[in-house]
């Protein structure tokens, strides 16, 4: 065990792992991510707490990884690297840590032109790859880019996104390849819909030998309805939503489709369980938390084991 | 180049609000190339004003002169004899040509007519394209003569979003995915290995992130 | 009291053949305030040129160009139509009537649509107005 992370515990004993995303409040109310928590309790291995996603400002990443983890649930801090420089990431790593926070999901994040806040200026000092390694050194050097050692380094549990839907398809293993080399211990994918894709994507990482070197988490997100569907295959960056899953929930009348968004959602976890390599799923209900255990008691996975 | 835009003509006008007499120096380097702030440009600038001030029943003198590179020491100076009749310079260079009018005739106020964009190339005539951010440490050696600095929206050092579509950027459809040109062009030319190197943490001190740049050439000094 | 005639300048292009033996002096007679300026193609009228001519009290400016096939140097008539485009945006941005600058074809030695043209385009203008209220230094 490199960490004392529950998930990493969860996935190196072979356990077919869940985590959620949980998407904190627009302001400072304790009382939404306490709702959100109970959700998801005893439900998950672990919580993805967003750091501003689509640079939409939101309560801090830090702040709400801390309550969750005061609420009993194994938190895992999303940090982009839009938004802060090296100085910024690196500092709010040792606090994470020193608040018990052992999990890190590395990401460049959303282009600010998406969110709410335009007109800022885009820091982008490091690269999420860069940052995987800047965590990898801290860990297992005890050491801060430059070379200053660190008292105390935090012990992280390294995770990379992946999407294995984005252009170019080509260079999409290469850069699973660079996010492992660098240091990533497990990888949460974008939002499955194309199983097709997924497969083929799978089938790579398997050849290049990834899967025997990190765990992979195929991103699991319910559709609400037939206009999310349509919403996320046109507007959504990097989204591959195919034209057959927005046929069938738009086949059904409006007052199922939640329904049958859910149960596709469930049909997904059954699929991508039996692709080789998949390690676990990262089920990313966009405000929509109080359905997720719905969707795993859908999908056979009703109550996490004990580790 | 420095690609440069003429700002909006109001804007303008309420820089030059007042003074009796302004002198409008364009400049035929740079911006002459992007047709911002050439001697057309200075000369329909010039007109433009006239007509702007002739309208609220103002007539300010306005003269036009237009030198050869607004930056350099050698070519400001022969603006020097028109100087002293004017009360007030508006610049039509990029701003290091602004700067360096109001270095030299220190005691004029000068106004800045263009705001300046950034460094590029002409694509074709009327296109324009930033392809350089003066980072200090050029890395296009890496990536087959395409910056990802500049071309990538989030300046990506080590490969791709996840926002690139069909070779376009997630922020704009008319941006064309810098990476995916990288790798385009590294593919052509068999040299797509480059790619699997780790490339660490840039460093920014060569940029203007280490406060402006200044560079002393002993050997070119007087 | 006598009213000034309002000043229009027609930038025509040579390759018309519009006028000889003087005519053009005669045109100009008989219409008071107009400035004809003949121009080897009318593609080397530009932006500032107009701006400029306005700028110098002229209350409308004509630029007459030949067909846009018929051009001697080929994009001549095509600039010219772009350039007036350009000049009229520059209008539009401060705020004076676009009216004011126009590109027209005639056929070429036919002086008598000429004319008509410039009737039509002066009538124009004059509707517009003066420019410029009074000035003051």
């Amino acid at each position: 065990m490199k960490t004392r992370s529950r998930l990493e515990k969860v996935l190196n004993a072979g356990l077919f792992a869940v985590t959620a995303e949980c998407g904190p409040p627009k302001g400072s109310n304790l009382s939404v991510l306490e709702k959100k928590a109970g959700f998801l309790k005893g439900r998950v291995d672990a919580v993805n707490v967003t750091d501003n996603q689509t640079a939409i400002v939101r309560m801090s990443s830090l702040a709400a990884c801390s309550i969750l983890k005061g609420l009993g649930h194994e938190p895992v801090l999303q940090m982009v690297t839009r938004d802060r420089n090296r100085i910024a990431l690196q500092s709010d790593l040792f606090g994470a840590y020193a608040l018990g926070i052992s999990n890190v999901l590395c990401l460049t994040g959303d282009h600010h032109s998406f969110g709410n806040q335009k007109q800022a200026l885009g820091v982008f000092d490091l690269d999420s790859i860069q940052l995987v390694r800047t965590v990898k050194d801290m860990r297992d050097e005890g050491r801060i880019i430059g070379g200053d050692e660190i008292d105390d380094p935090p012990k992280m549990f390294i995770g990379a996104a992946a999407n294995p839907f984005a252009d170019p398809v080509g260079f999409r293993v290469a850069r699973l390849a660079k996010k492992i080399e660098a240091g990533a211990d497990f990888i949460q994918t974008q939002c499955v819909f194309n199983l097709h894709r997924f497969d083929e994507f799978m089938r790579q990482a398997r050849e290049a030998g990834l899967t025997e070197k990190v765990k992979i988490l195929a991103g699991i997100t319910p559709l609400k309805n037939a206009g999310m569907a349509r919403y996320m295959a046109t507007q959504v960056a990097g989204m591959d939503v195919p034209e057959e899953l927005i046929k069938r929930i738009s086949g059904v009348p409006e007052g199922n489709q939640a329904a049958e968004g859910i149960k596709i959602a469930a049909e997904t976890i059954s699929r991508v369980r039996e692709i080789k390599g998949v390690a676990g799923i990262h089920l990313m209900a966009i405000e929509w938390e109080e359905k997720v255990p719905e969707i795993l008691e859908q999908a056979g996975l009703a109550s996490r084991p004990q580790v | 180049m420095i690609v440069a835009e003429r700002k909006p003509i109001e804007e303008i006008k309420r820089m030059l609000e007042g003074y009796p007499s302004v002198l409008v120096v364009g400049c035929d380097s740079c911006v002459a190339e992007c047709a911002a702030g050439g001697h057309r440009e200075t000369q329909l600038l010039a007109a433009a004003l006239q007509l702007a001030f002739g309208k609220e029943g103002k007539s300010p003198v306005i003269t036009e002169a237009c030198i050869d590179r607004q930056c350099v020491d050698d070519f400001i100076e022969s603006i020097a004899s028109l100087v002293p009749e004017h009360a007030a310079i508006l610049s039509l260079g990029c701003g290091a040509g602004v700067q360096a009018l109001a270095r030299v005739y220190s005691d004029k106020p000068v106004f800045p007519a263009l705001d300046t964009l950034f460094i590029g190339e002409t694509e074709m005539r009327g296109i324009w394209q930033e392809n350089c951010l003066g980072c200090g440490q050029c890395k296009l050696g890496y990536f087959g003569a395409v910056c990802p600095v500049t071309r990538c929206s989030k300046r990506l050092m080590n490969g791709p979003c996840g926002g690139s579509k069909d070779g376009r950027c997630e922020v704009n459809p008319d941006i064309r995915c810098g990476w995916q040109m990288i790798i385009d062009r590294l593919e052509a030319l068999g040299e797509l290995a480059r790619l699997s190197e780790y490339i660490p943490p840039v460093d920014w001190s060569t940029s203007h992130s280490g406060g402006p740049r200044r560079v002393v050439r002993e050997d070119q000094l007087p | 009291m006598e009213t000034k005639p309002i000043k229009i300048v027609v930038y025509h292009c040579r390759n018309l053949q519009l006028f000889n033996n003087g005519n053009q002096k005669a045109l100009a007679r008989r219409k008071p305030g107009l400035k004809l300026v003949p121009i080897p193609c009318s593609g080397k009228v530009e932006a500032h040129h107009l701006l400029k001519t306005l700028a110098a009290g002229t209350q409308g400016v004509l630029v007459v160009a030949c067909e846009e096939k018929a051009c001697r140097f080929v994009e001549g008539s095509m600039r010219s139509h772009k350039r007036v485009d350009y000049a009229r945006s520059w209008l539009e941005e401060l705020g004076i009537e676009q009216e004011r600058v126009e590109y027209v074809h005639v056929p070429p030695r036919d002086l008598d649509a000429l004319e008509r043209l410039i009737d039509e385009f002066k009538a124009r203008v004059e509707a517009l107005g003066n420019m410029f209220s009074e000035r003051s230094p």
